[in-house]
């Protein structure tokens, strides 16, 4: 059986008479300034600011998982996953292979460089509610539109983080952790 | 020297000729006469002293000492002025006749009384000298001659002629002789030519007998001397001939002369030497003009001058197709008669031609089916699903 094209038809429903706005029939949605949105996720702290992304994900891989299974190709993923995120308006989600390593690119996310930990907390809550894999996605490298975002292991998320906050290039990064997988 | 003085000349000549008409065929003989053999001439009495020899002596005989007087007085001094009562220093058997001009030499020079100046001529063809070889050249012919009669053979040999030995073959050795006896010839000459009967006559015979004289004296002795006698000088010509004979003493002097340095006073005896210049200094203008620009239009021909024709095309050279100018018409070639060419003989070679229904072929063996290109596909870029690029990259 093929995988289904994303159809984002009458996936967002306004209803203006109740003043309410619904997404593919789930909860109610807000409709919220990106900036403001912005301003609330820099006062949160961390912890607040990773389960409000989780939650943002989680509900974007369930969707996913409806329509893809486990053997859902790479584009397949990257046709639905990032057509949720679409939705949501935070920017057009992306996969790269750096050998090994999964990149994961989201372009032009309305939050910036500010809303790099929320949208890394959205793809570990998909991947985790889609897959069913816990990941741990640390933010490599950004530029003015575009953010790669690392997914690997919790504890290769720490030396990732280590190396980074060393002054390691990402690309020296992604050969370090290639060649230390060669390499076990 | 007057016409008188010649015919008186004569007139003497030929009376002295008269008086040794009768001894003067004796005196024929040494001209064809042999050698001297030394031993007769050593018999006889000692010579008077002989002056050197000369190299260039002279042709005429110095004149004969005033003791001698001429038998003719108005006669010049001549050399056959020589006294009958002189004894010749001659061989024994030999003697001269009381009317013969033969004379011998004067030991001494004539006195200076009597100047040079007076030898003429008419001298100089009355007295020739005969060198000693001048007797062996005389030809054969003059010398056998019998119809002459000064010259035939003496009675009784005044000479004593020595044979040269037989083992010497035709080698003749050079005569010694004294120079008395070498001027028995030239007396015996004089009577020759005065034996004619008149005087024309005389003159005549003279003259003939001074030319076979002096050919006698010019040529070269016919046998060669051996190369044992030495050097062989060769007299130089008398009489006549002898103001024709370059002086050799002058030749070699000229020969001996240091190189000339430059032209001599005689070369330079037209030379005009010119006066050092007059006036203000003269510069050379060194200017150099250049000459005007040759103008592109053609000079006019001279009158040998012929112009080429000019180039019918712009470019410079001719179009051979154009006809030619009018001044050079075609030349008319004359027409031959039309080549026929002639038969010639035709023979038939058989040739084997492969016939066409049955080419010969090489084919090329046939193959079989197989395999020509081998494809390799691509492998497929993420044959993985999400799922396990996802735990690869969580392994790492």
């Amino acid at each position: 059986m093929g995988t289904p094209r994303f159809d984002p038809t009458h996936s967002l429903e306004f209803n203006l008479d109740r003043g309410s706005v619904k997404l593919s029939g789930s909860i109610e949605r807000v409709l919220l300034p990106a900036d403001a949105l912005a301003a609330l996720v820099r006062g949160a702290d961390v912890e607040t600011r990773r389960d409000f992304a989780r939650r943002l994900g989680t509900e974007a891989g369930r969707r996913v998982a409806e329509r893809l299974d486990g053997n859902a190709s790479a584009e397949a993923v990257v046709e639905h996953l990032g057509g949720e995120v679409a939705l949501m308006g935070m920017g057009s989600l992306g996969f790269e292979r750096w050998g090994r390593m999964l990149v994961a690119t989201v372009q032009g996310s309305p939050l910036r460089g500010e809303g790099d930990e929320i949208l890394a907390g959205i793809v570990e809550g998909a991947l985790q509610r889609a897959f069913g894999r816990t990941a741990s996605v640390v933010p490599l490298q950004r530029d003015d539109s575009l953010v790669r975002l690392l997914v690997v292991s919790s504890s290769t998320a720490d030396r990732v983080r280590e190396w980074l906050g060393s002054g390691v290039s990402w690309g020296e990064v992604l050969g370090r952790l290639n060649g230390a997988g060669g390499a076990s | 020297m007057t016409t008188t003085d010649r015919v008186q000349k004569l007139e003497a000549l030929l009376e002295r000729v008269r008086k040794n008409r009768t001894a003067a065929p004796r005196r024929a003989s040494a001209a064809v006469a042999a050698p001297i053999a030394r031993d007769a001439i050593s018999a006889q009495a000692p010579p008077p002293p002989v002056a050197p020899r000369e190299p260039f002596a002279s042709a005429i005989t110095p004149p004969s000492p005033p003791a001698a007087p001429a038998p003719t007085p108005p006669s010049p001094p001549t050399m056959a002025s020589t006294p009958p009562d002189v004894q010749p220093p001659t061989t024994p058997g030999w003697q001269p006749e009381p009317g013969s001009a033969v004379q011998t030499r004067p030991a001494t020079l004539p006195p200076e009384s009597i100047p040079a100046e007076e030898i003429s001529d008419d001298d100089l063809l009355e007295v020739t000298t005969i060198p000693p070889g001048a007797a062996e050249s005389v030809p054969p012919a003059a010398a056998a001659a019998p119809a002459q009669p000064t010259y035939s053979e003496p009675d009784e040999p005044e000479l004593i002629v020595s044979e040269p030995p037989e083992d010497e073959g035709p080698v003749v050795e050079p005569p010694v002789l004294e120079p008395d006896a070498m001027e028995v010839s030239e007396i015996t000459a004089v009577g020759v030519r005065v034996s004619a009967a008149t005087l024309d006559e005389a003159l005549a015979g003279a003259a003939e007998l001074e030319g076979e004289a002096l050919e006698g004296e010019h040529e070269v002795p016919i046998k060669t001397p051996p190369p044992e006698s030495g050097p062989q000088e060769a007299l130089p010509p008398t009489g006549l001939e002898a103001g024709r004979t370059p002086d050799v003493t002058e030749l070699e002097a000229d020969l001996m002369s240091p190189p000339s340095m430059g032209p001599t006073a005689e070369q330079l005896g037209g030379t005009i030497e010119l006066e050092a210049p007059r006036g203000p200094e003269l510069e050379i203008d060194v200017t150099i003009e250049e000459p005007p620009p040759a103008s592109l239009e053609p000079a006019p021909a001279e009158e040998l001058e012929v112009a080429l024709p000019r180039p019918s095309m712009q470019s410079g050279l001719y179009d051979m197709t154009a006809p030619p100018p009018a001044q050079y018409p075609d030349p008319a070639l004359a027409e031959g008669p039309p080549s026929v060419p002639e038969p010639r003989e035709k023979a038939t070679i058989p040739v084997e031609v492969p016939s066409i229904d049955s080419p010969a072929r090489t084919a090329r063996p046939a193959l079989g089916a197989t395999d020509v290109a081998h494809v390799a596909l691509a492998p497929p870029a993420s044959s993985r699903s999400f799922v396990e690029l996802l735990d690869a990259s969580l392994l790492a």
